[in-house]
C-alpha cells in the first residue's frame, strides 16, 4: 500500500518545511503538454516513484522484502535490479529499526508525442535516516529512473543512479 | 545472502581501506582516531527489450539508395555493441532470385520488411527494427546532438566539399559528417565502399559518445528522441525508439566492436562495379554476435 504522499510542484523541486515522507515532484521539461496533461501525466509518475521508494526503502523494520521496490519496473530492468539490489533499495540495512525518509525529489522530464507523454525520466534526489536502535545515520540515494507509458501503464524500464552510505557505514581506525 | 554472511562481505571489503587509514594516520597511541569511510556505489540497468536488440540502420541518397548499412546490436545487460557493415554494393538476392546491389532493397517505398529479409538472409539476424534516414534529417540529428567528433582511420580529403579529414579525431557538423560519410572515391587503394563503410562506424562511434557526453542533462534524451522522430523513417514506435535511445546511453564505447562483410569485387552484366560478399565470414559475423553482441572470433576472414 502507498503511503507516502506525492507533492507535485509545477516548478523545481522545493526543500521541505520538515524532515518527512512527502514526495516533492516537479516538472522540468514537459514541452507539448498542456496543464491538465502535465497535472495528469507528473502524477501518474509521482504514484511510480512513490511505490518504489515506499516498498524499496521504507516500512516496516527489520525487513527483507525488497524486491517488492521493482513491482513498476519491466520485467527486464526488474531483472537487473534484483542484481543491483543493494543499491537500489535498503537491503544493507534489513535488520535496521527503522529506515526514515528526510528528503524526496524527482524532477521531471517528459517526452512528449501529439500532446501525450510517452516516456518520462525522473531525476531522483532522496535521503534517508536509518536507525540501528542505538544510532541513526544516513544514506543516499541519487540519478535517474527511465520510464515508459504503454497502454496508460508506466513502467520503469532503466536506471542509472548513485547511492552515497558514507555516514551510515562508520569504521574506526586506532592509531597502535 | 544471511547478515552474517553479508556483514563478512562487507568488513574483507572495507578491511584494505581500514588497513590503509590506519598506516596513514600518523599520531600516538594516546587518542584513538575515529574515520569515516565514503561508501560511493553506482547501478545501471536498461531493458531493450531482448537480450540483444538489432537495429538495422540506413543511410539514403537521393534516389533512395541506401549507401549506408549497418546492422548494429546492443547488449543492454553487459553494455557491449556490435556493428555489421555492409558494403553498399554487396551483390545479394533481393527477393525471389533478383539479383542485385543491397543499396536498391529499401527502395523508393522504404520497404524495410525487404531490405531486413536481405540482410537476415546475408547475415542470419533479423532486425528488430529499421531506423532510415536522408540528408536532412541526418544533418538536423547531428547538429540537434551539438556536433560530432570522429575518430579517421586515415586522413583524405571527402568528394563534395573537398574538407580535409585528419587521421584521427575530426570535429564535424552536421553538413560535414555528411560529407565524410557519403565519400568513397577518396580511397583508390582499397575499394571504396570497405573504407566508406568503416568510416559509418566510426560516425555512429562518434555519436554514441556525444550523445553520452550529454545524457546527464535533464531534458535532453527527451529532445534528440524527439529529433530521431523527426529525422528517422521508422517502423520503431515513438515508445521503441524512446526506449531505444536510453538504452544507447548505456553502452560502454570501450565494449563497441565494428566489422565489414568484405567480398571479391567484381562487374555486374551491365559492367557496373559490384562487391560479390564472403557469405562465410557473414554468416559468422552474425553467429558470434548474434547472442551477446562481440565478434570471438575478430573481423577477418579465415
Amino acid at each position: 500500500m502507498v503511503t507516502l504522499v506525492a507533492a507535485c510542484t509545477g516548478e523545481e523541486p522545493e526543500p521541505p518545511d520538515s524532515p518527512s515522507t512527502a514526495l516533492r515532484v516537479a516538472t522540468v521539461h514537459g514541452d507539448g503538454l498542456d496543464e491538465r496533461a502535465r497535472a495528469r501525466f507528473e502524477s501518474e509518475v509521482s504514484d511510480v516513484v512513490a511505490r518504489y521508494v515506499e516498498a524499496g526503502f521504507l516500512g516496516g523494520y527489520p525487513r527483507d522484502d525488497f524486491v517488492q521496490g521493482f513491482e513498476d519496473f519491466t520485467s527486464g530492468a526488474a531483472e537487473q535490479a534484483v542484481g543491483d539490489l543493494e543499491v537500489l533499495t535498503a537491503a544493507r540495512f534489513e535488520n535496521a529499526s527503522s529506515v526514515r525518509a528526510t528528503d524526496l525529489g524527482a524532477a521531471l522530464s517528459f517526452y512528449v508525442v501529439d500532446g501525450e507523454a510517452l516516456g518520462a525520466t525522473a531525476w531522483i534526489d532522496f535521503a534517508f535516516d536509518v536507525d540501528d536502535g542505538e544510532s541513526t545515520t544516513t544514506a543516499a540515494l541519487d540519478g535517474r529512473l527511465v520510464l515508459e507509458r504503454r497502454n496508460e501503464r508506466w513502467s520503469v524500464f532503466a536506471y542509472d543512479v548513485r547511492r552515497d552510505d558514507s555516514d551510515a557505514l562508520p569504521v574506526e581506525a586506532t592509531t597502535p | 545472502m544471511s547478515h552474517a554472511l553479508r556483514a563478512l562481505r562487507t568488513a574483507l571489503q572495507l578491511l584494505p581501506i581500514a588497513l590503509v587509514l590506519v598506516v596513514l594516520v600518523p599520531g600516538s597511541a594516546v587518542q584513538p582516531t575515529t574515520l569515516t569511510l565514503t561508501k560511493v556505489t553506482t547501478a545501471e540497468g536498461y531493458d531493450a527489450g531482448s537480450d540483444v536488440v538489432w537495429v538495422l540502420v540506413l543511410g539514403e541518397d537521393s534516389v533512395h539508395d541506401t549507401d549506408a548499412i549497418q546492422l548494429l546490436g546492443i547488449d543492454a545487460r553487459t553494455g557491449a555493441a556490435a556493428g555489421i557493415g555492409i558494403p553498399r554494393d554487396s551483390w545479394v538476392d533481393l527477393g525471389g532470385g533478383e539479383m542485385g546491389k543491397i543499396n536498391q532493397a529499401y527502395g523508393e517505398d522504404a520497404d524495410a520488411e525487404r531490405v531486413s529479409e536481405v540482410v537476415r538472409e546475408l547475415v542470419g539476424i533479423t532486425a528488430d527494427y529499421v531506423l532510415a534516414t536522408a540528408g536532412d534529417g541526418f544533418v538536423s540529428m547531428v547538429d540537434a546532438l551539438g556536433g560530432v567528433t570522429v575518430v579517421s582511420s586515415q586522413a583524405f580529403v571527402t568528394d563534395d566539399r573537398n574538407m580535409q579529414v585528419d587521421k584521427g579525431p575530426n570535429e564535424f557538423t552536421g553538413d560535414e559528417a555528411l560529407d565524410f560519410a557519403m565519400t568513397r572515391d577518396a580511397f583508390p587503394d582499397v575499394p571504396g565502399d570497405f573504407v566508406r563503410s568503416e568510416n559509418h562506424q566510426a560516425l555512429l562511434l562518434g555519436l554514441l559518445k556525444q550523445l553520452q557526453r550529454q545524457d546527464g542533462d535533464r531534458g535532453f534524451v527527451e529532445l534528440m528522441a524527439l529529433s530521431a522522430l523527426e529525422g528517422l523513417d521508422t517502423d520503431a514506435s515513438p515508445v521503441d525508439l524512446y526506449r531505444l535511445l536510453n538504452v544507447l546511453t548505456g553502452v560502454d564505447p570501450d565494449q563497441v566492436e565494428g566489422c565489414i562483410v568484405v567480398g571479391r569485387e567484381d562487374v555486374d552484366a551491365r559492367g557496373n562495379q559490384i562487391i560479390v560478399p564472403d557469405d562465410e565470414l557473414a554468416e559468422r559475423l552474425g553467429r558470434e554476435a548474434a547472442a551477446d553482441a562481440t565478434f570471438e572470433s575478430g573481423c577477418e576472414p579465415r
